[in-house]
């Protein structure tokens, strides 16, 4: 395993930020961490680089403890996050030459083609660039040496489509060589160059599994009854059941086939006139999650 | 030096349920079929076709060696992947599309309550939009 945590928590304050947290992210794997605002995933990945030391648990990364990734272990991690401090007065020029000297690693040629290929214009401050244009640069920051693993905090927040488009072709030429764990809400986007899914909820791990699995086991259920459902005795593989008179509708996550689920509504809710299972896109499948685990206050 | 890439002439919807894998040579087979991509064109490379479909590049090197082994690709030596003459059908291909594939798409057709003529006329369409005589 690229990252591997064994109960890993966190608190502040009162607040218990990550709890009892068991990630796993294998080598090759394209992993998006996904969840609603607050539910721990910027902690995690901060407690991952060792920017905070874990309250319980412990982290492995590349194989090292995180609290005792030394320099040549960050050679080969690449971090990026929106709330980074930059050295804002220094040209973007005058940046990357900084970086080289920092890293054993570096490879001039690929930072090189990035700057290409990202149109950075080198003589324009750090703090005097756009949004995108920063992202651009902390992105070829942490994609320049090479590094066996990318940790990416909402890199494709706030950007307009085009430049998201473009952050996300430089991630992918280098997710070959290097395992990726991203933290987004730009679903749409991520769906198709994600292998792995982790989900997170009020600082706990939900599930984390391939991509693939997690789209055949989860299906939006229309079902069309002669009676109405007993709320009380349905599963809790289903989630956000919604009774209209005769119209049932609920997200499975435990789909297998058409004919188990009719079989599993008709035992439940009597006769079934229609049944209807619909495959979610990512997005709606988080929106299910988030709307079925909204703490109510 | 003149260096051209091939742009990938397709696009890529995402139709929830079904694998990105599936999606991507489905795309691609129906752009070689429909002569978007005619024999003797290049074909992208992994990385070509990863970054412009938005894809994982393991999963586009998955497409491309299965487009290679379906024999709707061939690698030329110093030229790189480009597009065969559509291959043969393997025997059980056509058995298994007039079958199979017709009664699924007769049931969809009925659960619509699309009719005989109207399922007709639209593969009639599609077929001429594909280059089919």
């Amino acid at each position: 395993m690229i990252i591997e945590t064994d109960g890993l928590a966190k608190r502040f304050g009162r607040h218990e930020a990550v709890q009892n947290l068991n990630l796993a992210v294998p080598e090759g794997a394209t992993c998006a961490l996904i969840g609603a605002n607050g539910a721990g995933k910027t902690t995690t990945m901060r407690m991952l680089v060792n920017l905070l030391a874990p309250d319980r648990g412990r982290a492995r990364v590349l194989g090292v403890d995180s609290r005792a990734l030394r320099r040549t272990d960050r050679q080969r991690i690449g971090y990026v996050s929106e709330s980074q401090t930059l050295p804002e007065r220094l040209s973007v020029g005058q940046y990357f030459h900084y970086l080289r000297s920092l890293y054993t690693n570096w490879d001039a040629g690929l930072e090189q083609q990035l700057r290409a290929q990202f149109e950075l214009p080198p003589s324009r401050s750090l703090g005097k660039l756009s949004r995108g244009m920063r992202m651009k640069a902390m992105l070829i920051g942490a994609l320049s040496f090479r590094p066996k693993l990318l940790i990416l905090d909402e890199p494709l927040s706030g950007l307009d489509p085009l430049v998201r488009d473009e952050v996300l072709s430089g991630i992918l030429g280098q997710a070959v060589e290097t395992a990726i764990l991203i933290s987004s809400h730009e679903l749409a986007e991520l769906e198709s160059c994600t292998t792995h899914v982790a989900f997170m909820v009020h600082g706990r791990l939900l599930f984390q599994e391939p991509i693939e699995s997690l789209g055949a086991r989860l299906r939006e259920v229309t079902a069309t009854l002669t009676g109405g459902a007993d709320r009380g005795a349905l599963p809790d593989t289903w989630l956000n059941v919604q009774v209209d008179g005769p119209l049932l509708r609920f997200v499975d996550t435990a789909f297998v086939n058409e004919a188990n689920l009719l079989a599993q509504v008709q035992r439940r809710c009597g006769t079934v006139l229609h049944l209807e299972a619909q495959a979610l896109s990512l997005r709606d499948i988080s929106k299910a999650l988030m709307r079925a685990t909204r703490r109510e206050t | 030096m003149c260096h051209s890439t091939n742009v990938t002439p397709f696009k890529l919807t995402l139709v929830p349920g079904k694998s990105i894998f599936d999606q991507v040579v489905f795309a691609a087979t129906r752009a070689i079929l429909s002569g978007a991509l005619p024999s003797g064109h290049g074909f992208p490379s992994v990385r070509g076709l990863a970054a412009d479909l938005k894809i994982h590049p393991n999963t586009a090197h998955k497409v491309i060696q299965h487009l290679i082994q379906e024999r709707w690709l061939e690698v030329r030596p110093g030229i790189g992947t480009v597009v065969a003459e559509p291959p043969a059908a393997r025997r059980g291909d056509r058995q298994r599309l007039l079958k199979e594939e017709v009664d699924e798409l007769v049931v969809e057709a009925r659960r619509v309550g699309a009719g005989l003529d109207e399922v007709v006329d639209a593969i009639k369409a599609r077929w001429k939009h594909m280059g089919g005589e």
